[in-house]
């Protein structure tokens, strides 16, 4: 079997799961976030609402899920168009760099989220 | 050898196996239901449509890619296509929400702030394209899910729920229209 070192957990058959699961955690925070957008928002609710303790909890783990969902979906297009045959010689090295920053900018987001949330 | 992670999950779930006459097939191509294969009349690759692209170092010189640019792609390609460019555009807009969640939780006054920017004309528009992205990419990923659960695999099922998706998407768009401006 040939797996790759760059994929979110090393197999595509737990990729394939991992993108589905956090799908549905994605799909569930942003039509909640977008219930809460519907009608007219003021501060005070809308702050009210994001110091909940399940409503930060919901927003780390929605946060933790956009970047393996990210990984996963960026790791499929880099692979597919980031390669030596579309690219030629440098192609390798150019995936890697972008998988790279692509990485790096997700860790960034939670962290982000982190300190959005619960400071 | 075949290399897009969920072709990689159709041959393992599926077990189907991909066309013989080439070696390489563009993922999006064959991410058209797998059956489409199987079809009595499978769609014809012959010279016209068929580019032979020969490794120098290599004596094999067996085709490795189909060049999509002349050949006709079905629907379901363009769905595919769509799912993963509105990915990518995602990936870039998270940055965008994630500023305005940082903004609108900082403060009263930084809240009211960014309420005054998001009212002009091309944050508006931002925000439209930022949503009717999100929504075309999480209506192609409810079609992934029925499609796992086994609900229209076959080509005609795949086509239909591809014209679905951008007639779902494209009047949750206009509908986004309305409600932004």
């Amino acid at each position: 079997m040939v797996t790759s070192v760059t994929s979110f957990s090393r197999t595509g058959l737990s990729d394939w799961l991992i993108q589905r699961v956090t799908s549905i955690i994605l799909l569930a925070y942003f039509l909640l976030i977008a219930y809460q957008l519907m009608g007219s928002v003021d501060y005070t609710s809308w702050a009210r609402l994001f110091e909940q303790t399940w409503m930060k909890v919901f927003t780390l783990l929605a946060a933790l899920s956009l970047a393996a969902h990210s990984w996963i979906g960026l790791w499929s297009v880099f692979t597919d168009y980031l390669t030596e045959r579309m690219l030629g010689p440098k192609g390798n090295v150019i995936r890697l760099v972008c998988q790279l920053g692509a990485s790096l900018a997700l860790v960034g987001y939670v962290i982000w989220v982190v300190v959005i949330v619960w400071s | 050898m075949l290399t897009a992670g969920h072709v990689n999950f159709g041959v393992l779930f599926l077990d189907r196996q991909p066309p013989t006459n080439c070696n390489q097939l563009s993922a999006h191509l064959y991410c058209a239901p797998m059956r489409f294969w199987h079809t009595p009349n499978p769609p014809a690759v012959n010279e016209t449509n068929l580019r032979a692209i020969v490794r120098p170092t290599s004596k094999d010189t067996r085709p490795v890619n189909l060049d999509l640019g002349t050949i006709q792609l079905p629907v379901t390609a363009y769905a595919s296509i769509a799912h993963r460019v509105t990915g990518v555009l995602m990936f870039f807009a998270s940055f965008l929400l994630l500023w305005a969640l940082d903004r609108s939780l900082a403060s009263e006054a930084s809240f009211e702030a960014l309420g005054a920017l998001l009212s002009s004309p091309v944050a508006k528009f931002l925000m439209w394209g930022i949503a009717s992205a999100l929504t075309y990419h999480a209506l192609a990923g409810v079609k992934h899910l029925v499609m796992d659960a086994g609900i229209g695999e076959t080509m005609r099922g795949g086509v239909l729920g591809a014209r679905l998706v951008f007639v779902a998407a494209l009047i949750a768009a206009i509908s986004w229209g309305v409600a932004i401006w």
